[in-house]
């Protein structure tokens, strides 16, 4: 590299290799580009149209604490942003770079530091999920967090968004889980935070997405592998009965590994309800570790078919996709299909009708675990909050079929996107007595732009979260995104009207920047400005994440 | 009445910060629910808060918090904070909190065991935690003796502690709250014991399956240690955040809540 200082950014790369010359730094435009985006929807639109952005000027990849504090203090005296970076499966924009930028990629910060005497580990901040959780299994503990993204997500870009697991609803949201962090803040101070007196600190640190410090170092809570687990599927009629039952469960003081319940599109997507009324049992192993086998095991691509109550829109939809699949091929879809695909779903509102012939059965899907006395009781005690709310048991199948695809996520482009679909997932918490009015005017809403699936899980005693997932088209890249933009700004609408969060675990980013501060009352922005000034008085950690500037990105 | 807003669906109750404390509990406990408490260590929600309490603000679920230039507050909805989570500053501070929305939880029966030792009430309240109970209180008794009360949730836990006969608390105000993890609880506790053995007397609240609240509990409340006292325990014994507060409550026009003084 060379000791020319002409730009803010040079003199910045040189500093730190002057000080550090251990730091690897690249400015290749294959590493730039690799940093450029994170995995938003707008993000895969940018990709398929080529329309490829030219990323950071530089990536850092530090070794330690220290040498987060050198970088983050010589990136404040040059002027230069810096996005920390994990492992860039967030989906709200939450990295932007521009050739001004660099990007510090945590992944070197890998320390797996197990405390068995104290249940907690200790961890850096650039560990992936999956690297944690076998050090922890094979310690015979777990963390108790399994985000779809386990693959792909970092410990750090957990606490910074404020992640939620598969079985939150007996572990926690990442926030649950974390007793004391290190960080460094603005001016490139190392700082540690626990739950003290006074103000909970860690609380500002959990969810401030790079904006105000830089996470390097977690210390998580973590549980011995259950012994004895339960999985099962159950029926509700509709809606409204399924989220009675989820509401009388968690309110009993049950803790369900798993409780989640897919709306009636989905219900279909998700194999449709089994005419078994097996009683469920409780069987040995944990439901993280599916008993013996290898925990991160991906399902088999095809299922035993069930005999759902609609195998016509199962088999329509069966249909559908592998013509789908057949025409893009591998490669990016011909125009013609990318003009019919997105003609057919820039507007959606057609889909009112057959979405009104759809059966309105939901598939629960149920896993218990524990020791085996502790799995027995919730069984029995959800069994009968089961039959007391008019939901019927379904047998073991959906929950092992569950069990053996929550993992299974594509990393490659669908072909439905590239035919010219755009997809996304909206993620929205909110108490039970509004639950049902929030799906029911959330879908309406997205009629117009969007096809809509969704299910509920990640629940509490006061509530639960809705996942929706949204697939719309556009015959261009500028009517996809303002497709996509629409749909989203009407559902965060009708979030908004509900008091419903804006975001359960995918954060707020700079998609839903303007909602953050409209959502907390006029007071917010100050407050946040405020929090914003004390961490990063420089303004050069991730500037225009949450609403909140710094340098001029 | 304690002005509170009940919603028996979502089991939450919305209450204005100055409201007095214990008759929110006992509304509480007329409607069968619970706010983690069977009496109130603080005479007020807005003193409970100030103090960080524990107990209190493991149920916080939504404060309106007056900041400089207008309110803030967050959506009513679980785990809603969305970016840093700045009605955290309702808490240890003398903010000015307009309202808050607090969890209230079911109570279908009570349970009791008297006459354990410390240790074991320590890991008979985790094991209640864990298997769902979200009141777990121990108290001191005498001569090294413990005495565990629980609310359950469901009446098929209920054969896990041998009386369903409660034992009525002592009102008292409490003097020092920790938030500690269930491994640090019976260490702290027997310091605690030794170092303010001239006061009050120790309670244990379960929190959560992972961490439980100790407190040093008085009648006078505050006033029965000096304040020097009081803040010597608490350096000895309260993890410091390295972060410097006073920059972040300078920021926002918030005094922390040291500079309080003592009350009754």
């Amino acid at each position: 590299m060379s000791a020319s200082t002409s730009t803010p950014l040079q003199a910045f790369l040189h500093a730190v290799q002057a000080a550090a010359p251990h730091v690897r730094i690249s400015r290749r435009s294959m590493d730039r580009l690799g940093y450029a985006r994170d995995a938003s929807a707008e993000a895969f639109l940018e990709r398929r149209e080529g329309a490829l952005p030219e990323g950071p000027g530089a990536v850092l990849w530090p070794t330690s604490t220290s040498d987060v504090a050198l970088i983050v203090g010589e990136a404040g005296r040059h002027g230069v942003p810096l996005a920390p970076f994990g492992a860039g499966s967030g989906v709200v924009h939450g990295t932007l770079p521009t050739p001004q930028w660099a990007v510090m990629d945590l992944k070197l910060l890998d320390e797996v530091s197990i405390v068995p005497e104290r249940r907690e580990v200790v961890v850096g901040a650039g560990v992936l999920g999956e690297r944690l959780e076998r050090a922890l299994n094979a310690a015979g503990f777990s963390a108790g967090h399994f985000p779809s993204s386990i693959y792909c997500s970092t410990v750090g870009g957990w606490v910074a968004a404020r992640s939620a697991g598969q079985l939150s609803s007996r572990y926690g949201k990442i926030e649950d889980m974390v007793v004391a962090l290190e960080a460094v803040d603005g001016m490139g101070r190392q700082v540690r935070v626990t739950h003290g007196g006074g103000p909970d600190l860690l609380r500002v640190l959990i969810g401030s997405e790079g904006a105000l410090a830089v996470i390097t170092r977690v210390t998580l809570r973590i549980h011995p592998i259950a012994t004895h687990r339960a999985l099962f599927g159950a029926a509700a009629p509709d809606v409204e009965t399924g989220l009675r039952f989820m509401r009388r469960v968690m309110q009993s003081g049950l803790r369900p590994a798993v409780m989640r319940m897919y709306d009636p599109p989905d219900t279909l997507i998700a194999g449709g309800i089994p005419s078994d009324s097996a009683p469920p049992e409780v069987t040995a192993g944990s439901i993280g570790q599916a008993g013996h086998e290898y925990p991160f095991m991906r399902g088999p691509r095809n299922n035993p078919p069930h005999a759902v109550e609609k195998p016509l829109f199962e088999a329509l939809g069966r249909r559908m996709r592998a013509a789908l699949k057949h025409a893009v091929g591998s490669g990016a879809a011909s125009p013609a299909i990318r003009a019919a695909v997105g003609t057919a779903l820039h507007r959606t509102d057609w889909l009112r009708v057959p979405y009104q012939a759809l059966p309105t059965s939901c598939l629960v899907v149920l896993g218990l675990e524990g020791d085996q006395e502790d799995v027995t009781e919730a069984l029995a005690c959800t069994l009968e909050l089961a039959t007391e709310t008019g939901v019927r048991v379904v047998g073991r199948a959906p929950g092992e079929r569950w069990l053996r695809r929550r993992h299974a996520i594509t990393y490659k482009m669908p072909p439905f996107i590239r035919a010219g679909g755009w997809a996304d997932t909206l993620e929205v918490s909110a108490a039970w007595s509004v639950l049902p009015s929030l799906y029911r005017e959330t879908r309406h809403a997205l009629l117009e732009n969007a096809v809509t699936l969704a299910h509920f899980s990640h629940a509490y005693p006061d509530g639960a979260s809705i996942y929706f997932t949204l697939a719309g088209g556009g015959t261009t890249l500028e009517q996809s995104q303002q497709s996509h933009r629409a749909a989203v700004a009407a559902a965060m609408r009708v979030f908004s009207s509900h008091s419903a969060s804006l975001s359960h675990h995918h954060g707020v980013g700079r998609l839903k920047k303007d909602l953050l501060l409209t959502s907390l009352g006029p007071g917010a922005k100050s407050a946040l400005q405020g929090l914003k000034a004390a961490w990063d008085p420089r303004g050069v950690l991730n500037p225009g994440v949450l609403g909140l500037t710094g340098v001029d990105a | 009445m304690s002005g509170a807003h009940w919603s028996e669906e979502d089991g939450l109750v919305s209450v204005p910060a100055a409201a007095s404390l214990q008759p929110l509990v006992d509304e509480a406990a007329g409607l069968e629910r619970h706010l983690g408490m069977r009496s109130a260590l603080y005479s007020t929600v807005e003193d409970a808060l100030a103090e960080a309490d524990p107990v209190l603000c493991q149920r916080l679920v939504r404060a309106r918090v007056q900041g400089p230039t207008g309110d803030v507050l967050g959506p009513l909805a679980p785990r809603a904070a969305v970016g840093p989570d700045v009605t955290c500053f309702a808490v240890g501070t003398h903010s000015l909190v307009g309202s808050v929305t607090l969890r209230a939880d079911h109570v279908v029966a009570w349970g009791a065991q008297e006459s354990c030792t410390l240790d074991e009430s320590i890991a008979l309240a985790r094991r209640l935690t864990e298997r769902g109970c979200t009141l777990v209180e121990v108290e001191a008794r005498a001569a090294g003796s413990c005495a565990l009360v629980a609310a359950f949730p469901r009446r098929s836990l209920a054969s896990l502690l041998p009386s369903t006969r409660p034992f009525p608390r002592v009102t008292a105000r409490a003097v020092l709250s920790f938030r500690v993890t269930w491994p640090d609880a019976a260490e702290l506790w027997r310091a605690l014991s030794s170092d303010v053995q001239m006061v009050g007397s120790l309670t244990l609240s379960a929190l959560n399956p992972d961490f439980a609240a100790v407190q040093v509990v008085h009648p006078e409340g505050r006033a029965a240690l000096s304040e020097d006292a009081r803040r010597s325990v608490e350096l000895r014994y309260r993890p410091a955040a390295s972060w410097p507060h006073p920059d972040v409550m300078k920021a926002l026009s918030l005094r922390s809540t040291p500079a309080r003084p003592a009350r009754a």
